[in-house]
Parts: C-alpha cells; sequence; structure tokens
C-alpha cells in the first residue's frame, strides 16, 4: 500500500509547478551558497577558512548550511497539503477509497522522501567539495563525521512535519506558512526568554535547530591546536561566551524525535476526527 | 436479495442545526434507490456520512452486509458527492491515475471510462480548462472507474445542458440495467421518479417516506368528480366518512381514496343518492404530487 501512496503522492507532486519552484530553488541555492563560501577564502594571522571544506569538518557546515534552508522544505509540505484542502480533494482521495490513516501516510511519505533527497545532496555536496579541498584524505577521514548527515535527517523531518502540524491547523497556505514563520523567527524566541536558560534549551525550534548547529568555526579555522587541559578547545565558541549553554548532542536528538512524534501524532488525529 | 447498505438510527449535527436525524434505511442489490428532499434536507450530509467524509453524531452504517473490510469498502463504489473535486493542475489521464491507484485499478480503464463520458478528444487537457458541465462527466468518468457493483451519486446532472441530462440518465438507466446498485440524490422529481426503483423522502433531516416508487404511489388515489349537484355531491360524501380528503375545485371536487378503491364506488354512492355525475377522472399521481404533499404535511 505505501508504494501505491508514494505513487499517488508522486503523480500530485511531480506534475506541479509551485513544487518544481521550490524544490529548484532549494538546490539552487544550497550548492550556490556552498560554492560562495568554499570560494572566499578569509585569511588571518593564525586562521584560514578553507579548512571549513576539509573532511571531517565540512560535514557540519554543509549540514549547518542545509539547514537553512529546510524552511523551503516545510513551505513545500505546508503548501502541498493546503492545496489538498482548497482544491477539496482529501476528501475525494476519501471517497474514492483512501483511509484517514492513508491520508497521513501519503504526506509523511512525501517527508521522507524529501528528506532523504536533502540527505543525498549533504552527502553529495560535501563529499564533493571535501574531495576538492582536502590535500590528502583518508575514506577513513571522508567518513569519520558522517553521522552529522544522519542527524541533519532528523531536522528536515522535524521541519516538515511542523510543516505539516501548521497545515493541518490551519488549512491556508499563507496562513500556514506565516504561522510557521511567526513561531519560528518570533513568538519562539520571544516566550524562550521568559524562562529559565535549561529550559530554554528544551523549546522546539530551539532543539530542531539545535541538531545542526554552527560549526566550531574559530576551532576549524585555527592553524594551532588550543586544546586546553580539560580537554576543550579555548576557541570553542561557548568557552568565549558567543554561544550560550548547549546540551549533549545526544539529547537533542531524542527529544527532537519527542518533538517529531507529538507534530505527526497531531496531524494525524486531526485527519482522523475531522469532517470533510 | 444482499443487503448493500444499512443505516441504522444515523445522526448529525452541525452546531444546532440538526441535518440528519435518527436515519434508519436499506439498500438491497439491484436497487436504484432516490433520495428526495429540498434543500437542506440532509441528502448530501446523509450521503458524505455512508461515505465516511463526516463523523456521525451516533448511530452506525454498514456496507456489504460487513461482508468486506471497512478499510475496503469505498474502494466498491463509485462516488460522485456534490461537485467532483480534482487538481486543476493536472491533465484528465493524470487524474485518473491518481483515482486508479488509490482504488487499484489499472491504468488501462482511464481511456474506456473517459470514451462513457465523451472526454477522450480532452484527456490531456487540465482539469481547470473544463466546463461546468465536462467536470461533471469527468466525475461520473471516475466513479465509473473499475466498474464498480455500487454507484452513490449526489445530484449527478448538476450543471449539465439538457442534452447532456438526457445522457447521464441514459447512462444511470444503463448501469441499472446491468444490475449494479445505484444511490442517487436529487432534488429533480421527474429524473428520480424516471430512473429510481425505490425512493426515500426526507425533510429536515427527517425520514418523512420511504419504499418503492410503486408503492409510495399507489397508497392513495385521487379522483375527481363533478355534478349539476356539486354542492349536494360534497355534503354527502363528507356525511358517508368513507372517504379521505375532499377538496373543492370550481366546480369539481377532488377526492382522496385508498388504494384500490374502485373509480365505480364513488359512482355507485351518488347514483344510490340520486346523483347523477358529469365527470369522473381518476388522477395519476406522479411522485412530485406525493413528495410536495408530504413535504407540505410535514
Amino acid at each position: 500500500m505505501l508504494k501505491r501512496l508514494l505513487q499517488t503522492e508522486g503523480v500530485k507532486l511531480l506534475n506541479y509547478t509551485s513544487a518544481k519552484v521550490l524544490l529548484g530553488l532549494h538546490l539552487g541555492l544550497f550548492i550556490l551558497v556552498v560554492f560562495v563560501m568554499s570560494q572566499v577564502n578569509i585569511t588571518a594571522p593564525g586562521f584560514s577558512t578553507t579548512n571549513l571544506f576539509r573532511f571531517p569538518h565540512i560535514w557540519q557546515v554543509t549540514a549547518w548550511v542545509a539547514s537553512w534552508f529546510n524552511l523551503f522544505l516545510a513551505i513545500l509540505i505546508m503548501i502541498f497539503t493546503c492545496n489538498e484542502y482548497s482544491f477539496r480533494t482529501f476528501r475525494q482521495n476519501l471517497i474514492d477509497g483512501l483511509s484517514r490513516r492513508d491520508l497521513f501516510l501519503g504526506k509523511s511519505a512525501v517527508i521522507f522522501v524529501l528528506a532523504i533527497y536533502a540527505v543525498i545532496l549533504v552527502v553529495l555536496v560535501s563529499v564533493v567539495m571535501g574531495i576538492i579541498h582536502t590535500r590528502q584524505f583518508t575514506f577513513a577521514s571522508l567518513f569519520s563525521d558522517i553521522s552529522v548527515a544522519g542527524i541533519y535527517f532528523i531536522q528536515a523531518v522535524g521541519y516538515m512535519y511542523l510543516g505539516l502540524m501548521f497545515a493541518n491547523i490551519f488549512r491556508n497556505s499563507a496562513l500556514a506558512i506565516v504561522s510557521f514563520l511567526l513561531v519560528r523567527l518570533i513568538l519562539e524566541p520571544i516566550l524562550r526568554t521568559f524562562f529559565d536558560p535549561f529550559v530554554r534549551l528544551f523549546f522546539p525550534m530551539k532543539v530542531i535547530t539545535g541538531l545542526t548547529p554552527m560549526p566550531e568555526i574559530l576551532t576549524i579555522t585555527s592553524d594551532m591546536d588550543y586544546t586546553t587541559q580539560a580537554g576543550k578547545s579555548a576557541l570553542d565558541l561557548s568557552e568565549i561566551g558567543l554561544t550560550g549553554p548547549e546540551i549533549s548532542i545526544f539529547t537533542t536528538i531524542l527529544v527532537a524525535i519527542g518533538y517529531i512524534l507529538l507534530f505527526a501524532a497531531a496531524s494525524y488525529f486531526m485527519l482522523k476526527k475531522r469532517d470533510f | 436479495m444482499e443487503k448493500i447498505l444499512e443505516i441504522r438510527d444515523l445522526s448529525k449535527h452541525f452546531g444546532r442545526i440538526k441535518a440528519v436525524q435518527h436515519l434508519n434505511l436499506h439498500v438491497e442489490q439491484g436497487n436504484v434507490y432516490g433520495l428526495l428532499g429540498p434543500n437542506g434536507s440532509g441528502k448530501t450530509t446523509t450521503l458524505a456520512l455512508i461515505m465516511g467524509l463526516l463523523q456521525p453524531k451516533s448511530g452506525t452504517y454498514t456496507w456489504f452486509n460487513d461482508r468486506l473490510p471497512r478499510e475496503d469498502w469505498n474502494r466498491q463504489i463509485g462516488s460522485l458527492i456534490e461537485v467532483p473535486n480534482f487538481y486543476p493542475y493536472l491533465s484528465l489521464k493524470e487524474n485518473l491515475k491518481v483515482v486508479c491507484l488509490i482504488k487499484k485499478v489499472p491504468f488501462s480503464e482511464i481511456e474506456r471510462v473517459l470514451g462513457i463520458a465523451g472526454l477522450l478528444e480532452r484527456k490531456k487537457s487540465r482539469f481547470d480548462t473544463l466546463s461546468l458541465g465536462m467536470k461533471q462527466r469527468l466525475g461520473l468518468a471516475s466513479a465509473m472507474l473499475g466498474n464498480p457493483g455500487v454507484l452513490v451519486l449526489d445530484e449527478p446532472t448538476n450543471g449539465l445542458d439538457p442534452e447532456g441530462i438526457s445522457e447521464v440518465r441514459e447512462i444511470i438507466l444503463k448501469l441499472a440495467g446491468e444490475g449494479k446498485t445505484i444511490l442517487l440524490a436529487s432534488h429533480i422529481l421527474a429524473e428520480v421518479e424516471k430512473v429510481c426503483t425505490h425512493v426515500a423522502i426526507l425533510k429536515q433531516g427527517e425520514l418523512l417516506a420511504s419504499g418503492r416508487v410503486g408503492e409510495l404511489l399507489r397508497d392513495e388515489l385521487t379522483i375527481v368528480v363533478s355534478s349539476d349537484e356539486d354542492e349536494k355531491l360534497y355534503e354527502m360524501l363528507v356525511r358517508s366518512g368513507d372517504y379521505g380528503e375532499i377538496v373543492r375545485m370550481d366546480k369539481q371536487l377532488r377526492v382522496t381514496v385508498p388504494a384500490g378503491t374502485s373509480p365505480g364506488e364513488i359512482n355507485r354512492f351518488a347514483f344510490e343518492k340520486g346523483i347523477v355525475l358529469n365527470k369522473l377522472e381518476v388522477l395519476k399521481r406522479s411522485l412530485e404530487s406525493e413528495f410536495m404533499e408530504l413535504i407540505k404535511k410535514n
């Protein structure tokens, strides 16, 4: 059944111009930004940005840059799902024989396919850039930090499930997108300020964006080793006060998966209980 | 005959509006069942409920005598509820591909149903370029994909020109002739009378009457009589108490009598009272007159 659902969603998505435009923008802008960044070599005594595009650091950089464009994927999911409400095709799909569960599974399948596409893109760009910029690379160094791509996959899925939830709440593309941006850029950051710094780390957008944090630019670009006796780099952004406290990546992944399950469950129950 | 659909005590409210109230109905295999009612009577809500689009407030419904798993019900039914809803940016063929994938029907069916609906030449056109009538035909084509044994049609002739209405009626009659079970909601009584074997009449969500079209029409008979002594005839008929409603119309009387009453009985009655009738006409009751009376009474 999942294969049929994927085929059905494929017919809808691949013939939809807005989807092609959004995916084109996602692909083009991501490659362009990484390419331009790799061409800009800022050197200061003891520092060189070319290190950013060498293995294994490239994985963190590309995942971080790719995270900027997750918004395109979330917007695509919101438009695609809201269309089903405005064209009343969710209703028609039910009439034709899909179950309410299938409506949810169909959109989930699209989310996973898009996340896989985004990860493949990150892996390809990382490998190509890494090979170009690393002087002497080994296969061990090539794959040493590839787990970042897996973490990026969770992040992309998280963004899109949040988009799916907003689409199911508002059933209107414009409202869903504006609300998504409001929550992402304004409401949650403001709300976080009312809480204890430790509690702030567990807000949904904070957790999901925290999956691919900004790379330790100073540590990576430095030609010298500034490791302290405690085993941490003295140039660590949090050590020098440029970023706030952090929770471990393992905890971040667990909490992010929890939020994803929550967003997915909310969408599922809305589809399950709603009149069409 | 196998029960194809059984509705038990089904109710649906939208806020304070009681769209469907305690509806009980069953449709047997091969029935062409008409759902009649004025606007807002609950026809479309009933169809949306039994197609799983709305959540009922109470009550249940069962398709195919529970012989098939619930998730397969709609795949065995061809439906057109209100207006057909398709993806405006997809071509007719791509839209029907989506339906084929959902219904698990081979793509080869697409050309067949487009041919029946007279849309084969437009198969590559985008849905949003079609006229209202063409969209309605595509909806019918979609309902016929996979040659389902049951069809649920809500106002299928909406937006069609007279020729289109006639064509759709022919298609429905042909499908009925093939033994398909059809549930048809309409407010066009002549249309229902022509194609349906059974009807259910709804008003404000309540079932007023249901049964075979013939039986529903045969419950009562209207006889028009006139005489030079029409006033005396009126009084005699009223006094006898054997007759139903007696209405004066110009110089004629419309007498409602129970089905099976012979017009000769009225003639004999008048003759015995010394009144000579100069007109005795049995009015054939139409579904329309039946419907109007039921709606007015309730």
